[in-house]
C-alpha cells in the first residue's frame, strides 16, 4: 500500500474546514481552561494551509494548499543526519522524535516549504495524539497516521474527514481500483512541480475552465 | 554533499532546550469512526444561521469534553444537498472565548459605559418581569429584535402573542431586502434568497453579480452544488469589486466599480431584446410579455377574468395567427413585439415596452460606467442565450449594499425569464418546500393577548416610507430610537442580534441608546460581549447552539430539498458559564407575568416528538440520524408550481398592479419605476466628477470564516486565518495607495459621514481602485462604543475586551454610514450599507 492524497481545486471552496480540522487534531491542546494554542499565527502551524501558488510552480496564480507531499524520494529524509526522518511501509514520511537533533536540515531541504518549527512555549493542555505539534521539533503533515488502526488498512485524515465538498481524497496508489490511484493514473490529478523528481504523493486536480477555455495540464504541472 | 551540509547545520543549530524523547502524557491512539471513548452528537450549525446538519464526535481530553471532530451529517443518497463549511470547525474554541458572557449582568454606572455586576438568574428573571409589567398596558412599547439561534422565531412570536406587542423584527433589511423588494415587481410578492435554487450542477453557464457562493453567507448546500458546477465545467462569469477565490474559478471576471452591476445587466437586457435572443415560447406561456399596453397612458388595454385561472385576469393581445386583437386565452399565437393601434390609440406589447425602455442602455453605454468592454457584454448576452435554459444570472443573496440593488435584482430576474431559465433544469429552480413547525409555547397553555397599538413600521409608512415589510424593519427601529418617534421605547429585548453592529447607526445610534428617555430598558441575550451589550441594562447569557438541547426542530434554511434538523446538545457550556437558552428565560419570565401556569415546563424532546408527528414523521428516527428529508427534488416550474399572486397569475415583466400604483415614477431614476431603468449608486450621485484622492467606497465582505454572528471575529483561529490570507485590514489598490503614501501595515483613520474607525492597510491589486475592502464587522468606532467592559464578580472585577485575541483593525460600515442617507425609503427603508464615501487619512 502507498497512501496518497488528492486535493481537487475545482471542488475546493476555500472554506478552510481542512485547515481548522488539522489545527484541532494536530496543533491545539486541551485542558481545563479550554484549548491551548502555540504562539504566532495558527494557520502557519496548520499542517495543511492555503497558499497562492505562483510561477514557476504554475503558469497562472492559483490558490492551493501546502503540506507535506510525502514524496517517494523525499529530500528531507536524505538530508537528515540522524535518520530521524523516515518513510513508513505505506509511504508516509514521518519523524522519529527520539532521533531528531533539531538541526532543521529537513526544513531547509523541503522544496515545498512544508515543514515548520515551533520554538515557543508548549501550549497548555493535552494533545490529541502522540503525533501532535511538539515545540522545538520540525513539524509536518503525517496524513494523521495516528488514526491508522491496522497495517494495510486505509484511514481517514482529519482534513479529508472535515471536507464536506469532496475536495480531498485519501487512498492507495497501489490499488488500481482506488479512486485516488485511478485519477493519478489517468492524469487528472497532478503532482506539484514533478520536474524536481521528488515524486510527491500529494496531488492536485487543477482548476478547469469552462469548455470555452479548457485548461491545459502543463499550466499546473509546470512542465 | 547535502547530508554533510545538514550535519554542519546541526552542529550550530542544535536546540539545546528541546526535550527528547518527547512525552505527551497518557494518550491512546485513535482510529477512524467513533473511537473508543468517543460519542456522537447531532446538531446543525447556526453560525451563519443556515442550519447545516452536523455530526460531532466528542471525546474527553484534558479533563474536558471536546467537540473534536466536526463532520457534515449526510444522507447516503442525497449527499449533494449536505455540507458544512469551516465555521463550525471552530466550535471547540468558541466555547472558551474570553468575550464569553458568564453570568447574568446588571448595568452599573451610566448606560453605555460598559460596567456591569453579576447577578443571579432569579434576580434577572424578576427584574425583567417587573420591567415588562410596567408596559403591559402599552405593549407596543415593548420591542423585540431576534434573529440568530434555534429559537429566534419563537422568541418573536411568543412575546408578541403573550404580551400583545406588534413590534417584533429582525435584520433582513440590512441583508436581503433589496432583493425581496425587486422581485415583488415580477412575482407579485417579495421573494428572498431562499425562494430560488440556482441549479448549479446542471448549468452550462452561470453569471454572478454581487454574489460569492464560495464565501459569504453561503448555505453550504448551495456551495456544494456550486462546486459541482465547477467540476462539471459550467462556464462561470463573475462581476465583482474584488478578486477572490471565486474569480480564480471564473472563466471570465470583471472587476467593476461598486454598485454598477446594474449597468451591465441593463446592457445584457438591451442585447437580448434588440437581437431577439429571448425564449419566445416561454414568454408567451408563462409571462405577460404579450400583454398590450396603451403607450400614451401606459395602462393595460384590456383585462378580463381568466376562465382558466380563478381570481386572475387575462388580457388583450395581438394574435399573429388571425391578425386580430383578442384575449390571450383565445389567441393562437400571441405576438410578443406587436405595435399598432387599438380603439384609435397606440398600443404596444409589454416586451416591446421593455425593449424601448432599455434601448439606450447599449453595451457601449455600460462600458463607460463599468469599464467592461462592450464587445464582452454583447458576447456574454449571446452566450447566455445559446446556453439557455441552462444558463442564468444567479439571483444572489445580499441586497442591502447599494441604493439600486432592488432594481438590479429585478433586472437580473427579468433576464432569467427572457432566457426562459427560471424554473427550468440548469436554470433557476425553486426549493421543494418548507415545513411548518409548532411553537413549543403553544403546547403548554400560553395565555395569549391580542396585539395592540401601531407598529413602528406602520408609523413610518404613514410618514412616507414605501413598502416596509412587517417582519423586517431594523433600520426603522434605529430611526425610531434616534428620533424618539413615534413613542419612546419601554423595553427593548434584543436576542442574539448585534443591532449596534448590524444596523447603520454609528454615533447617532450610540448616543440615542445612552438616553434612557428614548429607551427605558434594554435587555440583551447573547453568547459574548459585543457592541450591543455595551448598551444593555440587563445582559442574559445564552449558550451556543451546540451547548443545549433545542426546544424545536429546525430546517436547513437554504436547503432545496427541505431537511428537518435536530439540534441536540453536543457539550455543556464550560464551567463558570451559567447560560440559559431563550426558551427557559421566556418560560420563567412569562410565569412571573401570569402568562403561563406556575408549573409549566418545556421538555424539548416531547416538543420535537409532537412537531415531528404533525409532519407525519417519527421523531425517534430523526433523533438517531440528526435529520429527516422531507422532499428530495427541487421544483422545476416557471411559477414554482402554481399561479403567482400577480394580477394575471403569471410572471409579470411589467407588473400590472405596480404599473398603476407607481405610474408617476415612469421615466424616473427610482426603485419604484415600473420599468427597468438605470439608477446610479448614491456614491456616484454624490461625486459626479469622481472621487477625491483620499476618498473611497467602503465594501465589507463576508470571508469564509466570518458571519452575521459577530462572535466569529473574536476567534483566534479566524483572526489568524484572515491574517494569513492577507485580508485582515482595509484592502486598497496600489495606484491609490501610492498617491496617499500608504504601504501595507500602515494605520489609517477611515472617516465616514457619522463615525470613524482605525484600520490597517493592505495594499493589493485585488480590489477596484475606487474600493476600500475589508472583512465584515472587523472594527469598532471606539469614539462611539466602548470595547472594554468591567464586570463586578464575587471574586473581584473582571475586565473583558472585545477582540481579545487581536484584530479589530478592519472596518464596519454601520459605524460610518449615515442612517438617514444610506437607506432606501422606497424599499421599506432598507439599508444601503456600502453606498457612501469615506475619507482615508494616514496616522
Amino acid at each position: 500500500m502507498r497512501v496518497a492524497m488528492i486535493i481537487d481545486l475545482n471542488k475546493c471552496v476555500g472554506c478552510l474546514a481542512c485547515t481548522i480540522a488539522c489545527i484541532r487534531e494536530n496543533i491545539a491542546r486541551y485542558g481545563e481552561e479550554g484549548p491551548g494554542f502555540p504562539e504566532g499565527n495558527l494557520t502557519y502551524y496548520a499542517r495543511t494551509k492555503p497558499v497562492m501558488l505562483t510561477q514557476p510552480y504554475v503558469a497562472e496564480a492559483v490558490h492551493a494548499f501546502i503540506q507535506c507531499m510525502h514524496c517517494d524520494d523525499p529530500p528531507c529524509m536524505h538530508v537528515c543526519p540522524t535518520g530521524a526522518t523516515y518513510k513508513t511501509k505505506d509511504g508516509v514520511v514521518m519523524l522519529d522524535h527520539s532521533k531528531c537533533i533539531g538541526c532543521r536540515a529537513c526544513v531547509i531541504a523541503c522544496p515545498y516549504g512544508a515543514r515548520t518549527v515551533y520554538r515557543g512555549p508548549a501550549p497548555r493542555g493535552e494533545p490529541v495524539s502522540l503525533e501532535s505539534l511538539a515545540p522545538g521539533y520540525p513539524d509536518k503533515c503525517t496524513f494523521c497516521s495516528h488514526r491508522r488502526t491496522a497495517e494495510g488498512e486505509l484511514w481517514t485524515p482529519a482534513c479529508v474527514e472535515a471536507c464536506a465538498f469532496g475536495a480531498r481524497l485519501f487512498g492507495d496508489l497501489d490499488n488500481p481500483g482506488d479512486p485516488v490511484a485511478r485519477m493519478v493514473a489517468e492524469g487528472r490529478a497532478l503532482a506539484l512541480y514533478p520536474a524536481m523528481g521528488t515524486e510527491p504523493k500529494l496531488f492536485f486536480v487543477p482548476p478547469m475552465r469552462g469548455p470555452a477555455v479548457p485548461r491545459k495540464r502543463e499550466e499546473v504541472s509546470g512542465q | 554533499m547535502l547530508k554533510l551540509s545538514a550535519a554542519a547545520a546541526a552542529a550550530t543549530a542544535l536546540p539545546l532546550t528541546v526535550p527528547r524523547p518527547r512525552r505527551h502524557g497518557r494518550l491512546a491512539l485513535q482510529g477512524p469512526g467513533a473511537a473508543s471513548g468517543e460519542r456522537v452528537a447531532y446538531t446543525a450549525c447556526l453560525i451563519c444561521g443556515q442550519r447545516c446538519p452536523l455530526k460531532v464526535y466528542v471525546r474527553e481530553i484534558g479533563g474536558r469534553q471536546v467537540p473534536l471532530r466536526v463532520v457534515h451529517n449526510t444522507d447516503g443518497v442525497h449527499d449533494q444537498y449536505f455540507a458544512t463549511c469551516g465555521r463550525p470547525q471552530t466550535m471547540f474554541e468558541l466555547q472558551y472565548l474570553e468575550e464569553r458572557i458568564r453570568r447574568p449582568l446588571l448595568r452599573v454606572g451610566k448606560r453605555g459605559e460598559g460596567r456591569f455586576r453579576e447577578i443571579t438568574w432569579e434576580e434577572a428573571f424578576n427584574i425583567l418581569a417587573e420591567k415588562l409589567k410596567k408596559y403591559l398596558d402599552q405593549p407596543w412599547r415593548i420591542v423585540v429584535v431576534a434573529h440568530q439561534g434555534c429559537e429566534a422565531g419563537i422568541v418573536r412570536s411568543t412575546l408578541s402573542k403573550a404580551l400583545g406587542t406588534p413590534n417584533t423584527t429582525h435584520h433582513c433589511d440590512t441583508c436581503h431586502t433589496g432583493m425581496d423588494q425587486g422581485h415583488r415587481f415580477i412575482f407579485g410578492k417579495t421573494k428572498g434568497p431562499a425562494a430560488f435554487q440556482p441549479d448549479y450542477p446542471n448549468a452550462k453557464m452561470i453569471v454572478l453579480m454581487g454574489r460569492n457562493p464560495m464565501g459569504g453567507i453561503v448555505a453550504s448546500a448551495w456551495t456544494k452544488m456550486f462546486s459541482l458546477a465547477m467540476e462539471n465545467k459550467a462556464k462561470l462569469v463573475v462581476f465583482d469589486v474584488r478578486k477572490s477565490r471565486l474569480t480564480e474559478h471564473a472563466d471570465e471576471y470583471y472587476i467593476i466599480p461598486p454598485g454598477t452591476d446594474l449597468a451591465v445587466s441593463l446592457a445584457l437586457m438591451n442585447v437580448i431584446l434588440t437581437e431577439k435572443l429571448y425564449d419566445a415560447d416561454y414568454l408567451v406561456k408563462w409571462t405577460n410579455a404579450a400583454m398590450l399596453l396603451y403607450t400614451d397612458t401606459m395602462e393595460p388595454v384590456e383585462l378580463a377574468d381568466n376562465p382558466a385561472m380563478k381570481g386572475k385576469k387575462t388580457y388583450l393581445v395581438y394574435d399573429e395567427a388571425t391578425g386580430k386583437y383578442v384575449l390571450k386565452t383565445e389567441a393562437r399565437k400571441p405576438s410578443l413585439e406587436h405595435e399598432g393601434t387599438y380603439n384609435g390609440r397606440p398600443v404596444k406589447t409589454v416586451l416591446a415596452v421593455l425593449r424601448d425602455a432599455v434601448k439606450n442602455y447599449t453595451p457601449e453605454w455600460a462600458e463607460k460606467i463599468t469599464g467592461v468592454p462592450a464587445d464582452a457584454i454583447r458576447r456574454l448576452a449571446r452566450e447566455l442565450a445559446e446556453a439557455a435554459p441552462k444558463a442564468f444570472i444567479d439571483h444572489g443573496y445580499k441586497g442591502a449594499r447599494y441604493y439600486n440593488e432592488g432594481m438590479l435584482k429585478r433586472v437580473n430576474m427579468m433576464i432569467n425569464i427572457l432566457l426562459g431559465s427560471l424554473g427550468r433544469p440548469g436554470g433557476l429552480a425553486y426549493p421543494a418546500g418548507k415545513p411548518h413547525l409548532v411553537n413549543p409555547f403553544s403546547l403548554i397553555g400560553l395565555k395569549t393577548t391580542s396585539v395592540k397599538g401601531t407598529p413602528i413600521y406602520k408609523y413610518w409608512a404613514e410618514k412616507g416610507v414605501v413598502n416596509p415589510i412587517s417582519k423586517c424593519w431594523s433600520m426603522l427601529l434605529v430611526r425610531s430610537i434616534i428620533e424618539g418617534k413615534p413613542y419612546p421605547i419601554g423595553v427593548l429585548i434584543i436576542s442574539r442580534e448585534n443591532l449596534v453592529s448590524h444596523a447603520i447607526g454609528g454615533r447617532k445610534l450610540a448616543e440615542a441608546l445612552r438616553d434612557e428617555k428614548r429607551v427605558d430598558f434594554i435587555v440583551v441575550m447573547d453568547t459574548t460581549f459585543n457592541e450591543t451589550v455595551a448598551y444593555a441594562d440587563l445582559v442574559l447569557p445564552v449558550p451556543f447552539f451546540f451547548e443545549y438541547e433545542s426546544p424545536t426542530l429546525s430546517y436547513a434554511k437554504k436547503s432545496y430539498v427541505s431537511i428537518i434538523t435536530d439540534l441536540q446538545k453536543v457539550v455543556d457550556p464550560p464551567p463558570g458559564v451559567e447560560a440559559k437558552p431563550e426558551y427557559e428565560i421566556l418560560l420563567e419570565v412569562l410565569k412571573r407575568l401570569g402568562k403561563l401556569p406556575a408549573d409549566a415546563k418545556i421538555d424539548p424532546v416531547t416538543v420535537k416528538t409532537e412537531q415531528a408527528k404533525k409532519l407525519g414523521l417519527d421523531y425517534r428516527g430523526i433523533r438517531r440520524r440528526g435529520f429527516a428529508l422531507l422532499w428530495t427534488k427541487p421544483k422545476y416550474h416557471p411559477w414554482g408550481g402554481k399561479p403567482l399572486p400577480t394580477v394575471t397569475g403569471e410572471l409579470e415583466l411589467v407588473n400590472v398592479k405596480l404599473l398603476s400604483e407607481y405610474h408617476d415614477y415612469l421615466g424616473k431614476e427610482s426603485p419604484l419605476n415600473p420599468l427597468p431603468v438605470w439608477i446610479p449608486p448614491l456614491w456616484m450621485k454624490q461625486r459626479k466628477s469622481g472621487l477625491g484622492g483620499d476618498e473611497f467606497v467602503p465594501v465589507e465582505f463576508q470571508d469564509q470564516l466570518t458571519a452575521v454572528n459577530t462572535f466569529m471575529r473574536f476567534s483566534r483561529i479566524v483572526r489568524d486565518a484572515l491574517e494569513w490570507k492577507k485580508v485582515y485590514g482595509v484592502i486598497i489598490h496600489p495606484e491609490r495607495a501610492k498617491r496617499l503614501g500608504l504601504r501595507t501595515g500602515d494605520t489609517v483613520r477611515v472617516r465616514g459621514p457619522v463615525g470613524e474607525v482605525k484600520a490597517r492597510v493592505i495594499v493589493s491589486e485585488d480590489v477596484h481602485p475606487v474600493v476600500l475592502a475589508a472583512p465584515h464587522a472587523t472594527a469598532v468606532d471606539t469614539g462611539a462604543v466602548p470595547v472594554e467592559f468591567t464586570v463586578e464578580t464575587k471574586n473581584g472585577a473582571r475586565k473583558v475586551r472585545l477582540f481579545s485575541n487581536g484584530g479589530g483593525y478592519g472596518i464596519n460600515n454601520n459605524f460610518l454610514a449615515n442612517p438617514f442617507v444610506s437607506v432606501v425609503p422606497e424599499e421599506g427603508y432598507r439599508a444601503a450599507q456600502h453606498d457612501f464615501i469615506v475619507k482615508v487619512e494616514k496616522l
